[in-house]
C-alpha cells in the first residue's frame, strides 16, 4: 500500500490506490513508525492516489506534528486530491512537485 | 490559564476542524455512495422513530409522543421517498441547445439550529437533506431537548459510518449554550446555518453573516367559505390544530368563517369538543397564554392540553375539551389571541361575506404570520385563487389540515420539509419548503452558443439616439 525511499534528504512515502478508512487501518502502525523514527523531513507522495479518508488525513496531521514546523509535505497530489487538502483547509501542507 | 472565553472558542473551532475534513472527504464521494449512506440513516432514524418521540415528550414535556411518532416518520421515510432519486452529485442537468451544463457542489459545514417543539424529527430530517447533498452537519440542539436531539443525531452518525462516511460527517453539541451558538454561527469556516427555532434565534442567524436559511413566525387563518364541506373542513382543523397539541407552526391559529355558514361550524366544533368561550373567558384566558410585554406566546403553555391551559386560566369548561375557541371581534395586540398561540387554542371570526371574510384574513397574516402559511377550505376555485393572491404566505393549504399540509408530502406534492420558507416577508430568502435542493452550489458550465439576432443586428443604430427601444426591437428581432 505503500513504499519508502530516501531523497535529497528527506524520507518519501509513496502511497498507491484508495486511501480509504480499511486500507489506513492497515497501514497505521507501520506509517507512524516510519514518521516517528524519521529524524528528517518527510514527504508524503500521492502520485498514485485517487482517494483519501478521514483517515488518512489524520496520518497527515500526525505527521506534520511529529516532524515538526515545515518539515512535511504532501507531494505529486493530483487536481481531484489537491482539492481535497484545499477543502478540509490544509492545503499549507501541499507543496509544488517533488 | 485560558479564559473561559478562549476554551469555548477553541472548542468551536475543533468542531470546525473536523467538520472541514469531513466536507473534504465527501467531496470524492459519487452518487452511488452518497445514496447508500442516506438510505442506511434514513432506515436507522425510522427503525428509533417511537423511542426517539417517547423521549423527545419526556424530555421537554410538549406535545404528544404518538405525534411525535408521526413526525419523525415523515422526517424519514417521507423525506428519503422525496429526496432519494433526486441528483445530487456531479452533472445533474444538461441541455444541448443551450449549452448550459449543471453541477451540483457541496456548501460545506452546516450548522442546524433545532427547535425545542420538534426535536428529534428537525434533526433526522436536516441530517438526512445535509447528506444527500454531501455537506457535513453540527447540530446545535434546544437547551430544553438536548438529550433526545444529541441521541437523534448520534443514531444516524453510526449509521452513516456503517456506510463508510466521512468521520464527524455529523456532529453534534451536547453541552449547547447561547455563547457556543454564537461563536458557531459566526465561525469563518460555517457555509450555512439551517434555523428553524424562534424569531429571535433566527434574526440572529441572519445577522451572523453567514447565509442562512431560516423560517419565519406564522399566524395561520384559515377560511371556511360558504362551499366548503363543513363537517370535513372541521374535522380536518381539529386533526391539524390538536396534532402534538398545537406545535407545529404551520398549525391553524384562527378560524374565518362566512356568516351564512357560521352555525353550522360552530356546531360541527362542539361536536368534536371545542369549547367557544364567553367574553369574560378570553380575558382570563389571554392572561395566559400571551405574554403582554413580550408581545409572544406565553411558552409555558406550548405544546400544552386545552384543559390544562383551561385550569391555568380557571376556566369552567367541559371536562372533555380539546380545544378552547376564543370568538373575538378583531385583530392586534388589543385581541391578544389573535396572534400565534402553539397550543389547542384557537381565534375565531364571523365575517360578512366572502370579501369581508379575506380582509380578515389579511389583517391576521399580517399580524405576525407574513410570508409562512395560510387555509382554505371551499370548492370554489376562483374562490381559491383570489384567497391565494391577497395571502402573504409562502404555501397556501387548501381543504387540507394545514399542520400536516404545509410540512408537505402527506396531503398534497409540496416538498416534505421541517423547516418551512417564509420570503421576505418572514425575512427569509425563500419560500420554499426547504430540502436537499437548497444545500447545492450549483455550477454553470456555459459553452458559447452565439446569439444569432445580436450577430446580425448593425450595433452602430445603439449610437441612433433618434432610434427608440420600440425602432430597435423591431430591427433586433426582424426575421429575414
Amino acid at each position: 500500500m505503500f513504499k519508502t525511499e530516501q531523497k535529497d534528504g528527506k524520507l518519501i512515502l509513496c502511497f498507491e490506490g484508495r486511501m480509504d478508512t480499511a486500507a489506513c487501518a492497515g497501514i497505521e502502525k507501520e506509517v507512524d513508525g516510519q514518521v516517528g523514527k524519521a529524524g528528517q523531513p518527510v514527504v508524503f507522495d500521492l502520485r498514485n492516489v485517487d482517494f483519501v479518508s478521514s483517515a488518512f488525513l489524520r496520518f497527515c496531521i500526525s505527521a506534520a506534528k511529529k516532524t515538526g514546523a515545515g518539515k512535511f509535505q504532501v507531494a505529486n497530489a493530483a487536481p481531484q486530491i489537491k482539492k481535497v487538502f484545499k477543502i478540509a483547509g490544509m492545503d499549507q501542507l501541499l507543496s509544488v512537485q517533488e | 490559564m485560558m479564559e473561559e472565553k478562549d476554551v469555548l472558542l477553541q472548542k468551536v473551532d475543533e468542531y470546525f476542524l473536523k467538520a472541514k475534513a469531513a466536507s473534504a472527504v465527501f467531496s470524492q464521494l459519487d452518487q452511488q455512495q452518497t445514496d447508500a449512506i442516506v438510505k442506511a440513516v434514513y432506515e436507522a432514524g425510522f427503525k428509533n422513530r417511537i423511542r426517539l418521540a417517547k423521549m423527545a415528550a419526556e424530555e421537554t414535556g410538549l406535545g404528544k409522543w404518538e405525534d411525535k411518532v408521526i413526525k419523525n416518520a415523515v422526517a424519514t421515510q417521507f423525506v428519503y421517498e422525496d429526496i432519494k432519486d433526486q441528483k445530487t452529485v456531479g452533472v445533474i442537468h444538461e441541455d444541448h441547445v443551450s449549452g448550459i451544463t449543471e453541477i451540483a457542489q457541496p456548501m460545506g459545514p452546516i450548522l442546524a439550529i433545532i427547535p425545542v417543539t420538534n426535536p428529534t424529527s428537525t434533526v433526522m430530517f436536516k441530517i438526512l437533506i445535509a447528506l444527500k447533498t454531501r455537506n457535513p452537519i453540527i447540530v446545535s440542539p434546544s437547551k430544553k431537548a438536548r438529550k433526545c436531539s444529541c441521541e437523534a443525531a448520534r443514531i444516524c452518525y453510526e449509521a452513516a459510518l456503517g456506510m463508510d462516511a466521512p468521520e464527524n460527517c455529523i456532529q453534534w453539541v451536547e453541552d449547547t449554550s447561547r455563547e457556543t451558538t454564537q461563536a458557531m454561527m459566526t465561525h469563518k469556516s460555517l457555509s450555512l446555518i439551517l434555523a428553524t427555532g424562534g424569531t429571535g434565534l433566527v434574526k440572529s442567524a441572519y445577522s451572523s453573516g453567514t447565509p442562512t436559511l431560516g423560517v419565519g413566525a406564522g399566524n395561520v387563518p384559515v377560511f371556511i367559505d360558504k362551499t366548503a364541506d363543513i363537517p370535513f373542513a372541521v374535522e380536518q382543523i381539529c386533526i391539524s390544530k390538536l396534532f402534538d397539541n398545537g406545535t407545529i407552526c404551520a398549525s391553524e391559529q384562527a378560524i374565518v368563517a362566512e356568516k351564512s355558514i357560521a352555525a353550522r361550524v360552530e356546531e360541527e366544533f362542539r361536536r368534536r369538543k371545542a369549547c367557544f368561550l364567553t367574553a369574560e373567558q378570553v380575558k382570563l384566558l389571554e392572561k395566559v397564554v400571551f405574554d403582554g410585554e413580550k408581545k409572544l406566546m406565553n411558552a409555558d403553555i406550548v405544546g400544552q392540553t386545552a384543559m390544562t391551559i383551561a385550569k391555568k386560566a380557571g376556566l369552567d369548561v367541559p371536562p372533555d375539551t380539546q380545544l378552547l375557541i376564543a370568538p373575538l371581534k378583531g385583530v392586534g395586540d388589543e385581541y391578544p389571541i389573535s396572534s400565534e398561540i402553539l397550543a389547542p387554542v384557537l381565534a375565531y371570526y364571523i365575517a360578512e361575506d366572502f370579501e369581508d371574510a379575506v380582509n380578515i384574513c389579511i389583517d391576521l397574516n399580517y399580524h405576525g404570520g407574513i410570508g409562512h402559511t395560510a387555509s382554505m377550505f371551499s370548492n370554489d376555485d376562483e374562490n381559491i385563487k383570489q384567497f391565494s393572491m391577497l395571502m402573504n404566505a409562502g404555501r397556501i393549504v387548501v381543504n387540507t389540515p394545514s399542520a400536516q399540509g404545509a410540512v408537505g408530502g402527506i396531503y398534497n406534492m409540496l416538498s416534505p420539509s421541517l423547516t418551512l420558507g417564509c420570503g421576505t416577508g418572514g425575512k427569509n430568502i425563500t419560500t420554499d419548503n426547504v430540502t436537499a435542493k437548497n444545500l447545492l452550489n450549483i455550477q454553470r458550465i456555459a459553452r458559447r452558443r452565439e446569439n444569432q439576432r445580436l450577430e446580425k443586428f448593425d450595433k452602430s443604430l445603439y449610437f441612433d439616439e433618434s432610434l427608440d427601444a420600440g425602432a430597435i426591437e423591431k430591427i433586433y428581432n426582424r426575421n429575414f
